[in-house]
């Protein structure tokens, strides 16, 4: 029997009552949550729109309970979904009914810190700020920085290869990672790198980084450890439009200056952080930036000198200098509390699409006019150097078919990314959000090629299995590649 | 030698590779054949080359984006970019030297495809992390791209890094797009002569570990030192240890300064200003004090913690030479005079402290065959053959050239 027709036969049936008897053989009482209210608190990530109740959610505390527990998916065929601290803005983390959610937030020690080597090996369960703090007092942190790390896990950095404000200088996960232990699909441990660069053989970490949870689950990493500046700080930067502030950043970055971190934001954004943060904003711009730089006290004002005198090209209407770590935190207060500010207006949907530097100014007020079609206000936050935007889309939550029309606003915003060279997810991953989105950047075979990885390491389908691909596409592939290989072995 | 395929445009490359999968013959992928002599060679392969790939597509200096057709000679890339004083921050290897080619003459795809970082790498990363976009043409003779032009890109499973070090095995690549960086406005570097080897990388990594963001720290022996050290004053007939320092003259008289304090204990350090501390890394990257013909040449990638202990034992068992790069995260060693150049004890080593040993050069004088490449454990070598399967199901690319069946 072909991969495909087992599947359908799968979905088709219940979960065996024997999936909880051989979970309840492996695991203690504590580490399975089936009842009603346990397991609502799975039932959905920060992509909050979407709810499913899973069916059973595991609570493993080592490698081998997560071993164990794969391979009594393997032996029912019953998919798993990897978890971390769910908080997922793409939805992935998302149960599925007839699931395990194997949730790896109590793997949260930190295994080894290996400072001669400037690596930590840490289990996936650990927060980003954990490992930063474990080694802070030896002047080293973890540099990947996404806006949830206080309680995001390594885990799930890995698995959406997560970014953050300060990857222009430090790159994002992906860069960060030196090596993995993966249980596989069928319950096999595997080891990839370790504590040394660029390991031997086809890339499989590159492969892994990103996978979401598709490829096997992660349950432990070696992580780099980076050592911490003398010092950072940021200017603030306030202009008249868009055009300018973009114009600005280009100018910066082709003069050869690499800030670690470079900050945009609308109106309504500063607005709503201002309200939010008292930050000390201004509120007559139409673009903020905020970048920074790191380094002793003179080399930031030095280059702080330097972006002044750039910036005077674009007419700059307000500037600002933190001269000290107070005026830098309140600086960065209103742009981390974006997001929260912003909630406290209304609901909304985070888009996450990159862009060529150069098409800011266009693809904004396309963004805007998108918007103003469907009746939508929209905030701007926008990793600058990199290219990374966030529109985020206000919407009325409690109304019936508003989720969908913002999303359909939000496919639009993204497809427009696209056309202007850029692609539809930079940091957050594509989930179940952004399933169906895949193939405005990906041709067909763009995805074959993709989804035969997956394949190999997950014959059954069933890590993660209804992200990433659009699933009409994935079926179609799955029969095809079932089909042939019944040829094959006939 | 058999007639050389050279392929103009995307279809061209498509129909050789599906003839050659029809008639069940296999191709040799190559550049301009600079890295020819590394890793596993097969007469059986066609010689297929990417040169009249060439040219720049793309180059977006306020974006540190730069995209080329594969073939294109890396010189030619640096050539534009030093317009904008911008590079390709890795530092990649140049084995002109070694192998007697022209300097700078490989192409861009063949860069990326062997992935061999220099001495930045322990800074900024390696030749793959700056890879973000591809097109490629897998074994099934299908076109596919991943990533593209923009440095942040998370959208499906990251395919453009998985052709770093796959050496033409799963797909030909055929443009490539890199995210670039400006080029430091000054360097210096920090000489400390004659230290012994455990001691010298103490030194390094205690300087690794400030803020100052060292972007080269090597420990060269005596023999090394020498070559390295042509064009430089203060030469000693000593091994040598260097730490670079790239940034603002300003921030490199303060940074520099920093560093000397607190290495003081170590002996006394020699400021060595542009343009010979260039030099000297030039000579690094361009592997001078590796040339000599009779030596076998090993690249060993391991834990810098390791490092010392593992070159003792290597050097207890083997005849050889060895220098570290990457505070200690990176062995060149030399063999002279051992039948299988040192592989079984270097790689039982080296397996044992966590890295592999890559053999670049076997020595003129090689007579046993040897596997360049680390060899994998079983369940790696498995899904090593799994995913040539899954990109080159026939065989087609590079048959052999890292493993036996791969």
């Amino acid at each position: 029997m072909g991969i495909f027709s087992k599947l359908q036969e799968k979905i088709k049936s219940a979960i065996p009552r024997s999936v909880i008897r051989d979970l309840s053989e492996v695991l203690k009482p504590d580490q399975i949550v089936l009842d009603q209210a346990g397991l609502q608190a799975f039932e959905t990530d920060a992509l909050t729109a979407i709810q499913v109740l899973p069916f059973v959610v595991v609570m493993p505390e080592s490698t081998e309970d997560v071993a164990a527990v794969a391979r009594i998916s393997h032996k029912y065929d019953v998919p798993m979904v990897p978890r971390g601290a769910g908080t997922s803005l793409a939805g992935g983390a998302i149960p599925l009914s007839n699931a395990i959610v194997v949730c790896v937030s109590r793997m949260n020690k930190i295994l080894d810190i290996d400072l001669m080597n400037r690596s930590a090996k840490v289990q996936a369960g650990v927060t980003n700020l954990a490992i930063s703090a474990a080694v802070d007092r030896d002047g080293f942190f973890y540099a990947p920085d996404p806006s949830s790390q206080l309680s995001c896990t390594i885990a799930g950095n890995i698995a959406m290869n997560s970014g953050g404000a300060h990857c222009l200088k430090y790159g994002v996960t992906t860069h960060n990672i030196l090596g993995v232990k993966l249980v596989t699909a069928e319950g096999k441990i595997l080891e990839f790198g370790g504590p040394f660069f660029d390991p031997a053989g086809y890339d499989f970490l590159s492969l892994i980084v990103g996978s979401e949870g598709g490829l096997g689950i992660v349950t432990e990493a070696t992580v780099m450890l980076r050592t911490k500046p003398e010092g950072a700080r940021p200017l603030l930067l306030g202009f008249e439009t868009h055009e300018q502030a973009g114009d600005c950043v280009a100018a910066i970055i082709g003069k050869g200056y690499l800030p670690v971190a470079i900050e945009f934001m609308d109106k309504p954004a500063i607005k709503a952080c201002e309200e939010h943060a008292r930050a000390g904003y201004p509120l007559d711009v139409e673009a903020l930036l905020i970048i920074e730089f790191e380094g002793s006290d003179e080399e930031i004002d030095a280059s702080f000198q330097q972006i002044l005198r750039i910036a005077s090209g674009f007419n700059p209407v307000h500037k600002r200098i933190a001269g000290t770590a107070e005026e830098a935190e309140a600086i960065w207060l209103g742009r981390k509390s974006a997001f929260g500010a912003i909630g406290r207006i209304s609901e909304y949907l985070c888009m996450d699409g990159v862009i060529p530097l150069s098409k800011l100014s266009h693809v904004l007020s396309k963004i805007a006019e998108i918007c103003n079609s469907y009746k939508f206000q929209v905030s701007n936050i926008f990793h600058a150097g990199d290219g990374n935007l966030h529109p985020l889309i206000l919407y009325d939550a409690n109304r019936t078919g508003e989720f969908q029309r913002v999303e359909k606003c939000g496919a639009e915003i993204l497809e427009l990314c696209v056309m202007a060279g850029g692609c539809i997810t930079g940091e957050h991953g594509v989930g179940l959000e952004k399933r169906d989105l895949m193939t405005l950047q990906f041709s067909e075979a763009d995805l074959i090629n993709q989804m035969r990885v997956k394949l190999l390491f997950d014959p059954n389908w069933v890590l993660n299995p209804d992200k990433v691909f659009p699933l009409e596409l994935a079926e179609t592939f799955r029969r095809d590649e079932s089909a042939s290989s019944d040829g094959e072995s006939a | 030698m058999q007639d050389m395929l050279t392929p103009l445009v995307d279809r061209d490359l498509k129909e050789m590779i599906l003839d050659a999968k029809d008639k069940g013959t296999s191709l040799e992928i190559l550049g301009h054949g600079t890295k020819r002599m590394i890793g596993r060679y097969s007469e059986k392969n066609v010689p297929l080359t990417m040169r009249r790939f060439s040219e720049v597509t793309l180059y977006e200096p306020s974006e540190l984006v730069i995209s080329a057709r594969a073939g294109t000679p890396i010189i030619e890339i640096e050539r534009e970019l030093k317009g904008y004083d911008q590079h390709l921050p890795f530092e990649y290897l140049d084995f002109s030297k070694l192998f007697d080619t022209e300097p700078g003459y490989g192409t861009i795809g063949s860069l990326f495809a062997t992935n061999f970082s220099g001495s930045r790498r322990l800074l900024k990363g390696s030749a793959r992390d700056h890879l973000i976009g591809v097109k490629a043409i897998n074994g099934r003779g299908e076109s596919f791209s991943s990533g593209g032009r923009v440095m942040k890109n998370v959208a499906g499973y990251d395919l453009t890094k998985l052709m770093a070090n796959s050496w033409g095995t799963l797909a030909v690549m055929t443009e490539v797009t890199i995210k670039l960086l400006p080029t430091p406005p000054s360097e210096c570097t920090l000489f400390l002569y004659g230290l012994e080897e455990d001691i010298a990388l103490e030194a390094l990594r205690s300087a690794i570990a400030t803020p100052y963001e060292v972007s080269g720290a090597v420990h060269l022996n005596k023999n090394h030192a020498f070559p390295c050290l042509d064009g430089v004053t203060y030469v000693q007939d000593k091994a040598v240890t260097a730490i670079r320092l790239e940034n603002t003259p300003k921030s490199l008289a303060y940074r520099s300064e920093k560093i000397r304090e607190l290495l003081s204990a170590f002996g006394e350090l020699f400021y060595i200003d542009e343009p010979e501390s260039k030099l000297f890394w030039q000579n690094m990257r361009q592997l001078v004090f590796l040339t000599n013909r009779e030596d076998a040449i090993w690249r060993v990638s391991t834990s810098p913690q390791r490092a010392f202990q593992s070159a003792r034992q290597i050097k207890k068992l083997v005849d050889s030479q060895i220098s570290y790069d990457w505070g200690g995260g990176l062995l060149w060693v030399s063999t002279r005079g051992v039948a299988d150049m040192g592989s079984s004890d270097i790689r039982r080593i080296i397996a044992q402290a966590g890295g592999h040993a890559t053999l670049i050069y076997p020595g003129e004088d090689a007579t046993q065959p040897v596997s360049p490449f680390h060899p994998l454990d079983p369940a790696h070598m498995q899904l090593t053959k799994g995913l040539k399967s899954m990109f080159d199901p026939a065989g087609v690319l590079n048959p052999g050239r890292m493993y036996d069946g791969v």
